[in-house]
């Protein structure tokens, strides 16, 4: 049960349009606004959410910071990074960090709809572009010590159909499973990408503009 | 003498200059130890020595103040005959003690020892001593420059007079006058070739008054001097006249120096000092030693001769100031380090002949665990000692390669000059400041005679003078200019490579921005001129995903095809879920698609294909009242066939309001060589489009037209 909601965002219109979303969703919730990384570590020290959602550019910081406020001060958030510029690398580099799912700005108001409609289901979105990265980025940390931070045969293969464009439901029929087992499969794809040993340091090489595009070929 | 000095690296002339000083002194000690030495009191002049009877001149310590040729073969002769009394093996000798007392005793004459040798004598032997090593000094660190080589003369003519007159100066009662003759004769040779290396180095320094072949004409006129002289022609005593014109004549030409450094500030500076000192140490030295009874005003000189020599040390006590202050001989503080190596290397030896008198001492017992610890200890220490002394790295150029590139690279031309000059100290540690060459040669090479090692100019970095490799202690060789020729090979392979990427860099930029202006411009172009609000939204729509894209993928210039359609798949399917309705795009066509998934598309293509989608699908979503949607994607050679059926109701193409989005359609597809076509069927719309592989920009088109 989503009750308090908070958008870190800067753009006025931006959070206008989002709460305007957000209330048409989760009718009964209390949302609260930070235009800024201080106001949002304001209210992270006095309310506890079940859902945020945080814009990755901030005039005074970004987008990170109030992911680890987050992680230091709530017990129970779903945290969902917004981007409309923001580049694949950095989306992954936040969901390393430990956010639980993203929405592009950009993407037309029904399908924003969608994606955050699913968030009580608990199926996070992963577009193809994203899913490619997280498999770059697998495939750059290599094999990793910690196995609870490598893939399984099976995740791969999810990640691998969603990256060539398919959804949850078609994976699910191209690999003969339920489509409730894909989407636990994407969330621990996503844990994995939260734990992996090398996350940390890929979000910071993000932040530092190290990984920028070039994918291997 | 020059050829052979060629080979020499600084230190090597600096410890030749050592070892020189070392066997004059030797000489002067050998040749005044053994001689017949009478224990006579404290400070007693002796009156009669055996059967003569000694005159007020025989104990004069300089011959030259007897003025004259006869009156010193006289001497001489006396000499000898005082000589011969002390050979004795019993002598009677009458004394005068300083109080004025006259005593006579018998003295058994005892070979003279080092200990019996007075203060003067050594007093002259260091005048000498240290005028020699100056003299190396200056001579191993400026070997070319003619001032430099006159002034490394007079230093090594001042032990030879020096140390000739500190054994006869110092003699007790007598010397054999054939002894006493040639010693007096190696001290004119040594004052009258000092006097020509001191009008010489006028004429020379700081810059050279006349081509150095005119340093023939004080030799000639001089040295006929200096003949005569050792020969003793005449009467009166040649050099009592060749001196003192020596030094008016170097009082002259060093006036004239003067003024023609009136121009050079800091010449003229270091000059003052350094004339300064010689002349006032040489007009001293002729003013109260040489001049008085020259000229018949005393006896003997105003104070001793042997103290008297030590004005010429002014002249290198001067220089060396000179060169801390004012750069004198254009040496600066790195020319100290040769004495500091001089010491390190005199010290080593020094042990070594302690410890060997200290071992002749020992009885057998202790010495062979002497010789033990001699050759565990000492041993391997002063190996290291003289490895670190003597010993000089080979210059490594392969190690260099992280340097190389942080100069090659570094953001600033300061900043890449001064790491050029970090990296050739590193390599080959030149004890003189790496100085910058504005005509620089082409390749590396060697001049100097192997003093210096001159670099060619870099991209970005001037030519580079280096002197005395690895602080002086070897020359230049073949090797240097191989690592050197190295250095500055990968220097320019880095530089090119840099200059290549920033090219590449560029056209990138340029790709960029084409891509900006055709794409994003464009559509905010529409955006801001379409009428209907919800089509502006989604032109703002696609502008922002275009740049996104533009940014996420790092401005790449090519997409990979079967990427597009998976992303623009997935979001239509999304899209479509929402309203419920269902999207078949058979997985088949998109394995199909991942055989050729190697087929590369541009960006206007991606962007074509993605907002053609969206229309598309906005279009289904809003008008059609479809259920179900099929795509089927087909690729050929040079063709992509995208086929679009829905099973709504469908729409003729000239009921349609145009502005609707049907014509921006079919301008973007045309904009790429496309071709779109709308057809209704009986349950639903179909529309085909065709886009060609080999997509050009407008911009790239309009440049191929010109």
């Amino acid at each position: 049960m989503i009750e308090k909601i908070l958008i870190v965002e800067d753009v006025a219109q931006s959070r206008a349009f989002m709460t305007a979303i957000l209330s048409g969703i989760f009718t009964d919730a209390e949302i609260l606004e930070a235009a800024d990384m201080r106001t949002a570590f304001f209210l992270c020290e006095r309310h506890q959410f079940n859902l945020a959602l945080v814009d990755l550019q901030l005039p005074d910081g970004d987008g990170y910071g109030v992911l680890r406020k987050l992680d230091q001060t709530q017990d129970d958030v779903t945290a969902i990074v917004t981007t409309a510029m923001g580049s694949d690398s950095a989306i992954v580099a936040a969901l390393s960090a430990g956010a639980d799912g993203y929405l592009l700005k950009s993407d037309p108001p029904d399908l924003i709809a969608s994606h955050l409609r699913q968030i009580p289901d608990g199926t996070p979105p992963l577009s193809p572009a994203i899913a490619r990265r997280v498999m770059d980025h697998f495939r750059q940390t290599g094999p990793s010590v910690d196995d609870n931070a490598t893939l399984t045969r099976r995740e791969a293969e999810v990640l691998s159909l969603v990256g060539r464009g398919l959804r949850v439901s078609d994976v699910a029929g191209a690999l003969e499973l339920a489509p409730s087992t894909v989407s636990s499969h994407i969330k621990s794809i996503y844990r994995k990408l939260n734990i992996s040993s090398r996350a940390e340091a890929a979000y910071q090489a993000a932040r530092l503009g190290l990984l920028t595009g070039d994918r291997p070929r | 003498m020059s050829r052979f000095l060629y080979r020499l690296s600084p230190t090597a002339i600096m410890l030749t200059a050592a070892m020189i000083a070392l066997i004059l002194t030797s000489s002067a000690v050998l040749l005044s130890i053994d001689r017949p030495y009478l224990d006579l009191p404290q400070g007693a002049t002796p009156t009669v020595v055996g059967d003569v009877v000694l005159e007020e001149t025989d104990l004069i310590s300089e011959p030259d103040f007897l003025g004259t040729y006869p009156r010193m073969t006289a001497f001489f002769a006396r000499q000898d005959l005082l000589a011969a009394q002390l050979t004795k093996p019993e002598v009677s000798v009458t004394y005068m003690l300083s109080d004025g007392v006259t005593e006579t005793g018998v003295f058994t004459p005892r070979p003279r020892q080092i200990g019996d040798l007075p203060f003067p004598f050594w007093f002259q032997q260091g005048v000498g001593i240290l005028a020699l090593l100056v003299a190396g000094w200056v001579m191993s660190l400026r070997r070319e420059d003619w001032g430099a080589r006159m002034f490394a003369l007079t230093g090594l003519f001042v032990p030879v007079f020096a140390i000739a007159a500190s054994v006869y100066s110092t003699r007790q009662i007598a010397l054999p006058g054939d002894v006493f003759k040639l010693l007096s004769q190696t001290n004119h040779f040594g004052a009258g070739s000092f006097g020509i290396a001191l009008v010489g180095l006028f004429l020379m320094y700081p810059k050279p008054l006349f081509h150095p072949r005119w340093l023939l004409l004080p030799l000639v006129v001089f040295g006929t001097g200096i003949l005569l002289d050792l020969m003793y022609v005449g009467t009166d005593i040649w050099l009592n006249l060749v001196v003192p014109t020596q030094t008016l004549v170097a009082l002259v030409l060093g006036v004239v120096q003067w003024w023609r450094a009136r121009r050079d500030p800091l010449s003229r500076a270091g000059l003052r000092w350094f004339f300064l000192f010689s002349l006032v140490g040489v007009s001293l030295f002729v003013s109260l030693s040489v001049l008085p009874p020259a000229l018949g005003i005393a006896d003997g000189g105003f104070i001793p001769q042997a103290y008297a020599f030590g004005f010429f040390n002014l002249m290198h006590i001067g220089l060396a100031l000179g060169i801390i202050r004012w750069r004198v001989f254009e040496l600066d503080r790195y020319a100290y380090y040769v004495w500091v190596w001089l010491a390190g290397a005199v010290l080593i030896f020094a042990t070594d002949l302690v410890l060997l008198l200290w071992l002749r001492e020992q009885p057998w017992a202790s010495l062979s665990l002497a010789l033990l610890i001699g050759g565990f200890l000492y041993f391997p220490l002063r190996q290291l000692l003289l490895v670190r002394l003597f010993g000089t790295k080979v210059p490594q150029a392969s190690g260099m390669i992280p340097e190389v590139i942080d100069v090659a690279l570094a953001p600033t031309q300061r900043l890449q000059n001064e790491r050029w000059d970090a990296l050739l100290q590193e390599t080959f540690s030149p004890a003189a400041q790496i100085e910058v060459l504005e005509n620089a040669p082409e390749n590396v090479c060697i001049a100097e005679n192997g003093v210096a090692l001159l670099l060619p100019a870099l991209t970005g970095v001037a030519g580079r003078r280096m002197r005395y490799a690895s602080g002086g202690r070897r020359l230049f060789s073949s090797a240097d200019v191989a690592a050197a020729a190295t250095l500055v090979r990968m220097h320019g392979v880095v530089r090119e490579s840099h200059l290549a990427y920033e090219r590449g860099v560029s056209v990138e930029r340029d790709r960029i921005s084409r891509d900006v202006h055709d794409n994003i411009g464009a559509q905010l172009l529409s955006a801001l001129h379409a009428a209907e609000g919800s089509r502006k939204d989604g032109l703002l729509r696609d502008t922002l995903t275009d740049l996104r894209q533009i940014i996420s993928d790092g401005f790449r210039s090519n997409y990979k095809l079967s990427d597009t359609t998976a992303d623009v798949r997935a979001e239509m399917a999304d899209r479509l879920e929402v309203h419920g309705i269902t999207l078949n795009w058979p997985a088949a066509s998109l394995e199909d698609l991942s055989q050729v998934s190697e087929t590369q598309v541009p960006f206007l293509m991606v962007n074509t294909l993605r907002s053609l989608t969206r229309e598309i699908t906005s279009n289904i979503i809003k008008h059609a009242s479809a259920t179900e949607v099929t795509v089927n994607l087909t690729l050929s050679e040079d063709m992509l066939r995208l086929e679009f059926l829905d099973n709504g109701h469908g729409f003729e193409t000239e009921d349609v309001d145009r502005g609707a989005g049907l014509d921006n359609m079919e301008e973007r597809v045309r904009t790429i060589g496309g071709t779109i076509q709308f057809r209704r069927l009986p349950k639903g719309m179909r529309i085909n489009v065709s886009l060609p592989l080999d997509v050009y920009t407008r911009s790239e088109m309009a440049q191929a037209a010109m």
